[in-house]
Formats: structure tokens, C-alpha cells, sequence
């Protein structure tokens, strides 16, 4: 098993918290090379407010709300989903960029 | 005829001349208002070789057919006309009252041409019109010019709306913006020196009695109703956020986090402030700390616009707008400043002085970044010292440029002239398309949608929106935005939503770009069978007549660029090293394919035109 790092920001720190708070950071136990798209699948299947705000587990994708980064880099420049996860990793989701 | 208020005022400067002219239902139906019909006058009237500030350019205010209804942020209008920095289309939309008061009046918008031989101002009453005096307002404020024009006609605050311009635009700083109602703007592209040419300081809209008629006021009121329950937050967290707080947390909780805040000229992405400081840009010190007075727009429920008093430091007790996140950034991290009072009152002073916040963010930043790195010094800056977050420099520099004062008068000429009349290596430090204007506040090389359209927009700013719903255009939900044909599709399929929610006269904080739900609202508003598809084509129309106006004016795709610092691979962040421009050639290719436009030239195709009813375009572009 690893631990990782999940921070999330603003609202949807919901998805944790009954209160919304400016930033919510949780550790989490992943198994070694699990990849973040199984990773955000199983936070879906427990979590509703994930699966709204973060992780459509029907296209298995990303809801298209959210901006994530794997180690201070755009998740999409890592191997987007398919990136896998070792011990000490950490994942910022934020609320998507929304215009201008 | 339902939903319009039945006809616009033309005036013309030159011959001091007022008349009303009537759009047929079928032209309202094909342009509905605002971008759509200020792209299609601006076409029309103002043909190849009149400059921006040639009497013959136009300016259009144009409201739309929600315009002064129950319909949330419906005060708010489109200004276009032919700008300055580009040469080429200009159009920007602000909010506040004037839309819906130019309704009330029984207008639903103003065609100004021509040229005055002294300085006036238009007041618009529900009787009609008519062109005053303004040699006593030169030189004011956008702020005291509010106040003086209504203390002159008897109007209080709420009762009368006016969009006008400063200093910035009486000395036809490139870079001037309309602004009405004290902090609301349209600004991009310099339409505030066009006015200024026109020797126009105002146009003043009185609150009239009159009400354009809607088909089912019923349904639109329903229609209303369901956009505030969604402002609310029903289910929507993001917009509840935006419902107590407008756009105040966009630096702490989106783009600090997210690494597409533009910090000191897009030198680097990482913003240098302790996290005491950072938290002041949040809505909940803001809020908290500087005395918030709400002051909504015309039938607005949000909890967004608010003015606000400085609580410490050496501008405390000053009034201001509280700013938008835009306002925030640059005259934040773009110029190096960490101090949010200092941001707040630097930001004003440009509202104030009639000019654009974001063109001005990356002027000064490019004008600190040449005397930090010694390309100019003390002398040419006539001793202001333009460093990093030094507030009272900057606070000077803004109002030298309003008066084109000294080296104020290099700056007033916007980012990309300025930057070659400084010459050396300042054109390189430049953030800017190569038309000619300068970009929002964000890093965009984080943001290729946002790059790419800034680049290949004919409109001198952004002319696709990231929030436009993927769902209604056939996207999914979720897109890879580094990956360029992603950027492209997107750009291009998403294309019309923008310029049509910009036609029906609402303020897009409040409706979204929700295109079906504009669809519903326009029918409930006209009685017309309108559809979806036909909303696209009032957007495409607008974007294909705005790029035959600026082809026609000189501008081709050559143009459609980035300068060099807007296009560079950002050294740190969040996207370290990845840089668009190795792709740039074959997007721009492939997005004048999909927009059914020649790939060399970019002119629209013959055929793409005569399908949206634009022959006379195809005429006009392939003979
Ligand atoms: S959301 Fe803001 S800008 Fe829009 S109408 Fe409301 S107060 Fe005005």
C-alpha cells in the first residue's frame, strides 16, 4: 500500500465535509501503480458529491468541472487517468477554469 | 412588435442630426441585437479605408430583446465598432442599467456616426433625443462626469444611466474604454477613443416610463425564475459561489491554485506573496474587511457588484468599485503588486480614467519589466520609478497615460506600439496578439483554448467562451486541453454561443452561455418559433461578418498570432516547458477548415456565407 495526498479547493471541499472550506486535504491509501482514474472510480462509487463535481464514473472520464494536477503538473501532461501513483504523491483538484 | 422596444437612434455628430430607424422583423430575427446586430451595421455602414477614427466609423450600442425585462443582469449592451489597436472589429459588452434604461426609453439602441465640431453629449429620454453641450466635462472623470450630467438634469443615481468616456478617451488613448454606471466597462479594443474622435463624452439614458411588450411575459418570468434558483446554488455550488461573492475568489481559489494567474508580465507563473497576503484577495476578507455596499444591476439577485471603502494604508478611506478578478489580477501579480488595497484603488483609477484594466495590466507590466531590466530609465519615464508593486509609480503612470503626459504618451498608444516605440528588446516583452490588443487576465499558456481564440478572434478580445455547455454543441463533457485539436474543435464548435448570448441584451455572469435556455427566452420574449439552429447562425453570422470586416480592412491571417512573449513556453508552473506554438501553424489550419473558411487566405467560403444568408459578403470577399 501507498499513501497519497488529495487536496481539494473551495466547494468542493463538499465532497468531504458537511462545512465548505477554503481547502480540504485528505491522505489516502492507494495500492502501488494504481492508476488515478481507479483511484477517483472508487471515490465516485462512496462519494456522491465526487461523483458529481469530479469523476462521471458512466463515462468513466472526468466531469469537465474540475482542473486536476498530479505533483504540481497538469494532470493531462502527466498520462492523464492512466497516471499511476506512488507513496507520497499529491493531488490537487480544483474548481475549473471558467473564462476570460 | 414583441420584444423589441421597435427602433434605435441614429445620430449623426457632423450634421447634429437625431433620427429613429426601424430593423424589419426579418433582420431582427437573423441579427436579434447586440453583437449580433452591431457586427451587422458595422459591416453595413463602415466600408474598407475609414480608419478607427475617421468621422465615418461607427459606434453601436445595442440592447437585445431581453433587455430591461425580468430576465436576471438584463441592463447590460454590446459596443462595437472599428478599434484602434487593431484597426480592425471592436465589441465589448458591459452591464449595469444602460440596455434596459435605452429600452425604456423606447430605444434598443444608438447607431452614433460623424463627428461633432465641439464637444457633446446625447441625452435620450422617453420623448426622444438631443445632443448637448459638454465643453465643462472635459478632462472629468468617468466618475464625476456620472455625477455632473445627472446634477445638470435633475436625475438622481438611479434614475438616469450613462455610458461615457474619460480623460483616456477625450486624448484617444488607444486604449480607452465606455464605461456607465460607475465601474461597468466595455473596453476591449479602444471604442472609448473612437467615441473621443466623435468629440462624444456621453451618452445619457434617462429611466423612462416605456416597456416593451414580450409574447408570454408569463413564461419569461418563469424563464427568470429558473435562472436565479440556479444563481442560487440550486445544486450548483460553483454558481453559489459566484452568487455571494461575483468573481472575488477567482485569484485565491482558482487561478493561484490552478497556476494560470499571470504574474509579473507572464515572466513567470508563480506568485511571490506570503499566504497572510494572498488571503486578502479572498471574497471573505474583502468582504469582510472593506465595507461592501451592494450595487447590483438592473434586475440582478447576485451578490456580485459592490462598492467598497479602503481599510488601511495610505489610500485608506477611498471609494471604489470592489474590482473584478480581472481587475485584481492586473494590477496584482501582473505588475507585481501583493498588496490587495493597492490593487483595489489601482484598478479603479483605470475605470475611473475611462481605460481597459486588462490592456493596462500588461502596459504597465511591460513598461515595469524594460526599467527593471534598464531598457528605459528615470529620465524617459520623467522620473516615475516603474518598479514591481510600486503603487504610487504606477498610480502615476496610469494618469500620465490618460493625459498622454510625458512618457504616458508612448504608453497611450496600448502594449504592442508602445512596446516598438521603446524599442530594443521591449517588443519581446510585450503580451499581446499581433492584431494588436492585448489578452485577459490569466496566463493563457495554460489555457490554449483561451490563446488560440484570443489570437484568431476578429473581435480584439476573446470571442469563445470556456463556459459554453459542450453538451448542447455536441462535445463531451470532458476535453484534453493540450491537446490541439481538442483546442481546436472546441474553439470552433463553440463558436457561436458566445457572440449569440451576447445579442439578447443579458449579463452572461447571470444567464451563463446556456444556449438552449437563451432560445426559450428569446420565444417567450418574441413569439417567434425561433430554434437552436437559429441561434447558432445569428453567432456565426457575427463571427463571420466581423472576420470579412477585418479582412476587408487589412487584416489577415498572418495576424491570427501570438506576439512572442503571449506564445512562449512558460518556465515554471504548472505546465513547465510545453509551449503551443509548435502546433500553432496546423491548428490555425485546421480551424479555418472547420469554420468553413479558406485555409490560406481565411476568407469565409462562398458557400459558408450564402448559408447563413450573407451573399453580399460573398460578393464583397471573392467577387
Ligand atoms: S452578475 Fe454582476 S455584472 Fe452581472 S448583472 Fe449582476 S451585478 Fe451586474
Amino acid at each position: 500500500m501507498a499513501k497519497v495526498k488529495l487536496q481539494v479547493i473551495s466547494w468542493l471541499s463538499r465532497a468531504f465535509v458537511a462545512t465548505e472550506v477554503n481547502r480540504y486535504d485528505v491522505e489516502l491509501e492507494v495500492a502501488e501503480e494504481e492508476t488515478v482514474g481507479a483511484l477517483f472510480d472508487r471515490l465516485a462509487a462512496e462519494n456522491k458529491v465526487f461523483a458529481d463535481y469530479v469523476f462521471d464514473r458512466s463515462t468513466q472520464n472526468l466531469t469537465g468541472r474540475v482542473s486536476v494536477f498530479f505533483n504540481n503538473r497538469m494532470l493531462e501532461l502527466v498520462q492523464g487517468l492512466d497516471t499511476e501513483m506512488k507513496d507520497g504523491d499529491f493531488i490537487l483538484i480544483v474548481p475549473a477554469y471558467s473564462g476570460g | 412588435m414583441n420584444g423589441y422596444a421597435g427602433k434605435f437612434l441614429r445620430v449623426d455628430l457632423t450634421r447634429e442630426k437625431l433620427t429613429d430607424e426601424v430593423f424589419d422583423e426579418a433582420t431582427l430575427r437573423a441579427y436579434v441585437g447586440g453583437t449580433g446586430i452591431g457586427a451587422k451595421v458595422l459591416y453595413d455602414e463602415v466600408p474598407p479605408g475609414v480608419a478607427w477614427n475617421d468621422p465615418e466609423n461607427r459606434v453601436i450600442l445595442a440592447s437585445g430583446p431581453l433587455g430591461g425585462s425580468t430576465i436576471p443582469g438584463s441592463g447590460s449592451y454590446t459596443v462595437t465598432t472599428k478599434g484602434p489597436l487593431t484597426n480592425g472589429a471592436s465589441v465589448s459588452q458591459a452591464n449595469g442599467f444602460f440596455g434596459a434604461y435605452l429600452r425604456f426609453c423606447g430605444y434598443d439602441g444608438v447607431i452614433v456616426q460623424g463627428a461633432a465640431k465641439r464637444w457633446v453629449y446625447i441625452h435620450i429620454t422617453e420623448n426622444g433625443a438631443e445632443l448637448k453641450d459638454a465643453s465643462h466635462l472635459l478632462g472629468k472623470d468617468t466618475w464625476e462626469t456620472d455625477d455632473l450630467i445627472k446634477g445638470e438634469l435633475g436625475r438622481k443615481e438611479r434614475a438616469m444611466s450613462i455610458a461615457c468616456i474619460g480623460p483616456a478617451g477625450e486624448n484617444l488613448v488607444r486604449v480607452a474604454a465606455v464605461c456607465n454606471d460607475k465601474g461597468h466597462v466595455a473596453g476591449h479594443n479602444g471604442p472609448g477613443a473612437v467615441m473621443g474622435s466623435k468629440k462624444l463624452k456621453a451618452i445619457a439614458v434617462d429611466r423612462g416610463r416605456f416597456r416593451p411588450t414580450y409574447s408570454d411575459s408569463k413564461r419569461l418570468t418563469e424563464i427568470a425564475k429558473g435562472i436565479t434558483t440556479k444563481l442560487r446554488g440550486d445544486g450548483d455550488p460553483a454558481k453559489a459561489t459566484f452568487f455571494n461573492f461575483g468573481t472575488l475568489n477567482g485569484v485565491t481559489q482558482q487561478a493561484q491554485p490552478g497556476g494560470w494567474l499571470p504574474v509579473k508580465n507572464y515572466l513567470t507563473q508563480i506568485y511571490d506573496i506570503s499566504p497572510d497576503d494572498l488571503e486578502r484577495y479572498s471574497g471573505k476578507y474583502i468582504r469582510g474587511n472593506f465595507e461592501p455596499k451592494p450595487n447590483p444591476c438592473w434586475a440582478c439577485p447576485c451578490h456580485h457588484c459592490h462598492m467598497m471603502k479602503i481599510p488601511y494604508g495610505p489610500y485608506k478611506g477611498e471609494i471604489v468599485e470592489e474590482q473584478e478578478y480581472e481587475g485584481f489580477v492586473a494590477f496584482g501579480p501582473v505588475t507585481g503588486q501583493t498588496d490587495v488595497a493597492a490593487t483595489a484603488v489601482l484598478s479603479n483609477d483605470v475605470d475611473r480614467w475611462g481605460m481597459e484594466v486588462n490592456e493596462l495590466g500588461y502596459l504597465m507590466g511591460m513598461a515595469i519589466e524594460c526599467y527593471e531590466k534598464g531598457i528605459i530609465n528615470r529620465e524617459d519615464t520623467d522620473g516615475v520609478e516603474l518598479k514591481w508593486g510600486n503603487a504610487p509609480a504606477t498610480r502615476e503612470m496610469l494618469r500620465k497615460i490618460a493625459f498622454r503626459d510625458g512618457f504616458g504618451n508612448v504608453l497611450a498608444e496600448g502594449v504592442m506600439r508602445a512596446s516598438r516605440l521603446i524599442g530594443g528588446e521591449a517588443p519581446n516583452m510585450a503580451v499581446h496578439t499581433m492584431k494588436g490588443n492585448s489578452v485577459r487576465g490569466h496566463d493563457h499558456r495554460v489555457l490554449w483554448v483561451e490563446l488560440f481564440d484570443t489570437c484568431t478572434s476578429s473581435t480584439g478580445t476573446i470571442e469563445t467562451h470556456r463556459g459554453s455547455p459542450k453538451d448542447q454543441y455536441g462535445m463531451p463533457a470532458e476535453m484534453n486541453f493540450f491537446d490541439p485539436d481538442n483546442v481546436v474543435d472546441f474553439v470552433a464548435k463553440a463558436k457561436s454561443a458566445t457572440p449569440f448570448s451576447d445579442s439578447i441584451g443579458t449579463c452572461r455572469f447571470c444567464v451563463g452561455l446556456d444556449t438552449r435556455n437563451h432560445v426559450e427566452a428569446v420565444r417567450a420574449a418574441t413569439g417567434w418559433d425561433f430554434t437552436f439552429d437559429e441561434a447558432v447562425g445569428v453567432g456565426l453570422r457575427s463571427v463571420n461578418l466581423l472576420r470579412a470586416f477585418n479582412l476587408r480592412h487589412g487584416i489577415g491571417p498572418e495576424l491570427d498570432r501570438p506576439s512572442p512573449r503571449y506564445g512562449s513556453t512558460p518556465v515554471d508552473g504548472v505546465a513547465a516547458g510545453v509551449g503551443i506554438m509548435p502546433h500553432w501553424d496546423g491548428m490555425v489550419r485546421n480551424y479555418y477548415q472547420q469554420m468553413g473558411w479558406d485555409p490560406k487566405t481565411s476568407k469565409p467560403l462562398p458557400e459558408t456565407l450564402k448559408n447563413l444568408g450573407l451573399e453580399q459578403v460573398a460578393v464583397d470577399l471573392w467577387g
